[in-house]
């Protein structure tokens, strides 16, 4: 399904979702939203032939496919960043849950050949509890999670970190550092070694 | 916030970290135990750590993909049920029309993209236990489809695009709303996204769909990533915050909803009031941001609704009988405060009183006061000291100048100890008494309080004689003239304008000008029809003579004029968007800057979306403003949305509107239908209209050159280039010559393209004009022609939006094209990028040159060899219809896709591309050059 999103739309969302309109924010939500997840699945089908990407590239492109170069400042772009981390996170996240649910339903997964290395429940379950980890910090340390979902569902950098929250730099390597070491702890590991090798 | 124990864990972390390995095991040391615990826990994790340093979509496997129905055609089966037909797509999936085999009976089958989990399958099975008139039954649940009772009807959303529903019918329609929820909240089913588009219009009344289902999919204890499961725009606010919903997260909706059926329109902020005060109430209350402050139930809403009299229904309804009553808008309404007398011989209140009623007037929803500033402007322009006093007689003329429709005056005396207000209101063209109001102070401090009832009484009053004056006559615009008959020049001007067009407003403003040169606003016009009309350099000139006397005129007619400089003389559209929305801003009752809005700034900028919505707004305000239904119809062409463009000209022609512009626009919706008797039909009722018969030919001509018949377009094009010069118009005829020349060159006609491009600008000189030139020759093998114009335009228009993001990059793209270095091309195309969709003034002006910088970027691909990128760029020309309209790349697009798709190794479907364009070029001119090349090309396939 291709997506007319009209980039004017955009650009005046973003300014009326920073001058306090939060409703804007919802709208903002329903334009971005389907156009994010189509690229996440391209994405991701690229990763698994092997084309590897800057995990960054993927907000940018999502950024210039519906606003453009430039119409928005550099802190307005910071913001668009962020709701698009936060919509990344939301689409991982039912990914996972979606295919655990229809594992357990025995509902074939219909999967094309170059994609079953990935295709593993372990990554599935790692996301999800990453999620709910996140979740809970989120309740006793609401900035630093932010941090996190930022860079780590967002692929933010650490400049865009800067702008999107308004912390220092300093602030933010801080935060991610703390942040970092709380989540490995709560899941109670080091983490996989990576995503596949666990299955 | 940071909870206080996590903050000393974070402090002592970092600490730790920071400090030297001596001073580590110290600080540590000190810490209550539990703290340390918690600290050397987090300090054991490594610092590296693959998972959380890879971005999360490097470790998540890949999504999966949407699961509609590429496979789903009609006789397709799904468990029991036989899809028959597509009824529509949504956000969340694709809606069939089905039949239950094993009933018999027709259903609609919603697919989603993504499966169920099992909880929300079980879910779905306790909703579809509801049963009520209005509620659309859920019959069954699949893996991903539900099976719902099959409504015909349209949607509450789809209503709402003709504006607000009748009161009386939306709280008919309100009443069973809330019927629907009532039962479903009784079962414990909360609807959680109701919305117009989940609200069907039948004629057994309104059912409500999708009961329960938004939120079902997923998991409740997932919180703030929530807010993307339903429709964010009618979500509660605790919804928003991933609270729990109740039944009062519906009650919410529901607000939302009632407000939107009677206003027609969704909340913004800050909120519109509704008319009826009763009603405002109940939506107000919906509306509250607390659950616990709003309605508590459906039944007790219910029980209001149905508690507005019914006799107060029937005589809104018995008061307004005309049954084509347009619903009508929130008309803001000017009037001027004049003095307010102080004849108590108290110095106290000199001054405080006038100010302390405009504070309270400010208040009223539909009054706007001429504010102080302009008022002095206006004394300024009448030659008196901006200190003069507001008599009746200043201040009646002070209202008539500015468009006003009333003065107020008031006074305060002294009455024994207590004083006595009076308040009166007139009409100031007819000098009739509107309202009168009077009322006693019993002490000094109680002034103030007598003065705010007394302005809350006289609002009332103007709000009932104020809409009825704004139906009966034309307010005057604000004008800038020390001479009565400059001003009546000009206002016959506008009234020939929104009668019959811009052209006939003409003679009126040089009459105007003629009698009072100093004339901004005249002036203003003048260069602004004259650009409209085709002529930029002459309009560009009188912009500049408006833009001199800038400081002689009001603030709007100062930001009316800061538009036009920005629009034609520098053509920066960024800063001419900041003009005209700080011109809604500060006067958001006014029209044109909406309306101008919405014409211009988001054309140039391919802002449709922006356009059509601030149009749609300026009619609300004025409704029979021809140019803003043209714009609507003209921005939903550009949106590729032909039905609604043809129901906004259909509602034009039924309120007996008439614009030369909508014949030439019936003509293009006919020709995007395919439809040639329609088209022949069109260009026969533009005849006799001079304006429409010459832009009918040249766009006919366009037609012929889109299928090839090049001999037939030429002679089809002398015609509006000979009437154009005949009246002296020698851009518009350079223009129509220019676009022949530039479909001799995509033909391949070299020699009649260079000849083509010459012509013209020996016809006439101006932006469009030579970057249509310098197209043609550039693309004729005449580079060095088309360097020396290409320079020219980047001399003279710096900042001119159009000329800097897309002539100039097409123009050198194609120069670099010529040397064979199409990768050059590609960079240089880049700054057009976010412009590719955008009006260029060709288009406006002349309906071609659409999408020409996708065009060329496309070329450039396949000279470099590129066919992938290629054919998406050509794909982009394909898929823009209203955008490229009848210029030829609309067909030739076929055959460059067909080339990329060559390059692609798909020999199929280039064959398939290629026999598009040779059909649609069936009847071409056998000689053309590309056309040879194709047929050879093809037959090589």
């Amino acid at each position: 399904m291709s997506i007319e999103a009209d980039a004017g739309e955009i650009t005046y969302l973003l300014k009326a979702w920073a001058s306090g309109d939060e409703a804007a924010l919802v709208r903002l939500t329903e334009q971005v939203y389907p156009e994010l997840r189509l690229m996440a699945r391209r994405y991701m089908k690229n990763e698994a032939q092997g084309n590897s990407l800057q995990a960054t590239v993927l907000v940018h492109e999502v950024y210039l496919r519906l606003v453009g170069v430039t119409n928005v400042e550099w802190e307005a772009r910071a913001q668009f960043f962020a709701v698009a981390a936060q919509m990344m996170r939301r689409i991982l996240v039912d990914a996972a849950r979606q295919r655990g649910s229809r594992r357990r339903d025995g509902i074939p997964l219909k999967v094309e050949l170059d994609e079953t290395a990935m295709l593993s429940p372990a990554a599935d379950r790692a996301i999800l509890a990453l999620d709910e980890a996140l979740t809970a910090f989120s309740q006793v340390a609401p900035r630093q999670a932010k941090v996190v979902e930022l860079r780590y569902f967002g692929g933010l950098t650490d400049e865009e970190i800067v702008a999107a929250m308004k912390i220092s730099t300093r602030t933010a390597r801080r935060d991610w550092q703390f942040a970092k070491a709380w989540l490995l702890r709560e899941l109670g590991h080091t983490g996989p070694k990576s995503a596949g090798s666990q299955a | 916030m940071i909870s206080e124990r996590v903050r000393q864990i974070e402090t002592l972390y970092h600490a730790v970290r920071d400090a030297g390995p001596a001073e580590r095991a110290a600080l540590l040391a000190k810490a209550d135990p539990e703290l340390r615990r918690e600290v050397e826990s987090l300090l054991l994790q490594p610092s590296g750590g693959e998972f959380l340093e890879r971005p999360a979509i490097r470790n998540a496997p890949p999504l999966p993909g949407d699961l509609t129905l590429t496979h789903l055609d009609p006789g397709a089966c799904l468990g029991p049920y036989r899809i028959e037909s597509k009824l529509g797509a949504g956000g969340m999936g694709e809606v069939f029309r089905a039949i239950d085999t094993r009933l018999g009976r027709a259903v609609a089958i919603k697919i989603t993209r993504e499966q169920f989990n099992a909880r929300f399958q079980r879910e779905a099975r306790a909703i579809s236990s509801l049963n009520h008139p209005h509620i659309c039954i859920l019959h069954d649940v699949g893996p991903n489809y539900f099976v719902m009772e099959l409504v015909e009807g349209e949607t509450l959303a789809a209503r709402l695009k003709n504006g607000p529903l009748p009161q009386e019918e939306a709280l008919r329609y309100g009443t069973q709303i809330a019927a629907a929820l009532e039962a479903a909240h009784e079962k414990g089913i909360i609807h959680r996204d109701l919305k117009p588009g989940n609200l069907m219009l039948t004629r057994s009344g309104v059912k409500v769909l999708d009961f329960g289902l938004a939120t079902l999919e997923g998991d409740q204890t997932l919180t703030s990533e929530r807010m993307v499961m339903g429709t964010p725009a009618y979500m509660a606010p605790e919804q928003r915050e991933g609270r729990p919903a109740d039944v009062r997260t519906d009650v919410y909706a529901f607000g939302l909803v009632l407000y939107e059926m009677l206003m027609g329109e969704r909340v913004a902020l800050p909120r519109k009031r509704v008319r009826a005060r009763k009603l405002e109430a109940i939506v107000s209350r919906c509306l509250e941001e607390d659950p616990a402050h709003r309605w508590q139930s459906a039944a007790e809403l219910q029980r209001e609704l149905l508690a507005i009299p019914k006799a107060s229904r029937a005589q809104k309804t018995a008061s307004q009988p005309s049954p084509k009553r347009i619903p009508k808008p929130t008309r803001k309404t000017r009037i001027v405060v004049g003095e307010f007398q102080n004849r108590t011989g108290d110095p106290v209140f000199d001054g405080i009183l006038r100010q302390g009623l405009c504070v309270q007037l400010e208040q009223s929803p539909f009054l706007v006061l001429v504010s102080d500033q302009q008022l002095q402007q206006v004394l300024r322009m009448m030659n008196r000291s901006p200190e003069t006093r507001l008599t009746p007689e200043v201040a009646q003329e002070i209202c008539e100048r500015t468009g006003g429709a009333a003065v107020l005056e008031g006074s305060i005396a002294g009455l024994g100890s207590q004083y006595v207000l009076w308040l009166s209101a007139r009409n100031c063209h007819s000098g009739d008494v509107l309202g009168q109001e009077q009322t006693r102070a019993g002490t000094k401090e109680e002034v103030l309080d007598a003065l705010t009832r007394i302005a809350v009484q006289i609002r009332e009053r103007l709000g009932e004689s104020l809409s009825t004056i704004g139906e009966h006559s034309t307010p005057l615009e604000q004008a800038t003239t020390s001479s009565l008959d400059a001003l009546k020049a000009y206002t016959a001007s506008r009234n020939a304008l929104y009668a019959r067009g811009m052209a006939t407003a003409i003679p009126h403003l040089q009459r105007a000008i003629a009698i009072d040169p100093h004339f901004a606003m005249a002036q203003a016009d003048l260069g602004f029809f004259y650009w409209n009309m085709g002529q930029t350099d002459l309009g560009a000139e009188y912009v500049r003579k408006a833009y001199e006397f800038r400081d002689r005129v009001s603030d709007r007619e100062r930001l009316f004029i800061l538009f036009l400089y920005d629009r034609q003389v520098t053509g920066n559209l960024q800063k001419e968007l900041e003009t005209l929305e700080s011109w809604v801003q500060t006067y958001p009752g006014d029209f044109l800057p909406l309306g101008l809005l919405g014409g211009w700034g988001a054309r140039g900028t391919g802002q449709y979306e922006m356009g059509i919505r601030n149009t749609e707004q300026a009619l609300q305000i004025n409704p029979d403003l021809t140019p803003a239904i043209a714009s609507v119809i003209e921005l939903n062409i550009c949106l590729g949305r032909f039905a609604e463009a043809a129901a906004a000209l259909q509602r034009a022609a039924e309120r007996k509107l008439v614009n030369p512009l909508y014949l030439l626009y019936s003509f293009y919706l006919a020709f995007l239908a395919g439809d040639e008797a329609a088209m022949k039909r069109e260009a026969d009722r533009a005849r006799g209209n001079l304006e429409a018969e010459n832009w009918m030919s040249h766009n006919r001509a366009l037609v012929l050159a889109r299928s090839g018949q090049m001999r037939n377009a030429r002679i089809r094009w002398q015609h509006p280039i000979e009437l154009a010069q005949q009246d002296g118009d020698r851009e518009k005829a350079a223009i129509y010559q220019a676009a022949l020349a530039v479909c001799e060159a995509h033909a391949g006609n070299r020699e009649q393209a260079k000849a083509g491009a010459r012509a013209a600008l020996e016809l006439g000189k101006g932006r469009d004009v030579e970057y249509a030139a310098a197209f043609a020759l550039a693309l004729s093998g005449d580079p060095a022609g088309a360097q020396l114009l290409t320079e020219g335009l980047a001399k003279r228009f710096p900042e001119d939006t159009p000329t800097q993001f897309e002539y100039l990059p097409t123009l050198r793209a194609l120069l670099a094209l010529c040397d064979g270095e199409p990768s050059a091309a590609i960079e240089r195309l880049q700054t057009a990028l976010p412009y590719d969709l955008a009006m260029p003034g060709t288009l406006f002006f002349a309906k071609f040159g659409g999408l020409y910088p996708a065009y060329v970027r496309g070329q450039a691909y396949l000279q470099a060899g590129r066919g992938r990128e290629a054919a998406v760029e050509f794909q982009k020309v394909l898929d823009h219809r209203g955008l490229v309209l009848a210029d030829p790349i609309g067909a030739l697009a076929h055959l460059q896709l067909g080339r990329a798709l060559v390059l692609l190794g798909e020999r199929d479907s280039a064959r398939s591309a290629y026999r598009d364009f040779l059909t649609l070029w069936k009847d071409a001119d056998s000689d053309l050059p590309i056309l040879q090349e194709a047929r050879a090309e093809y037959a090589k396939l």
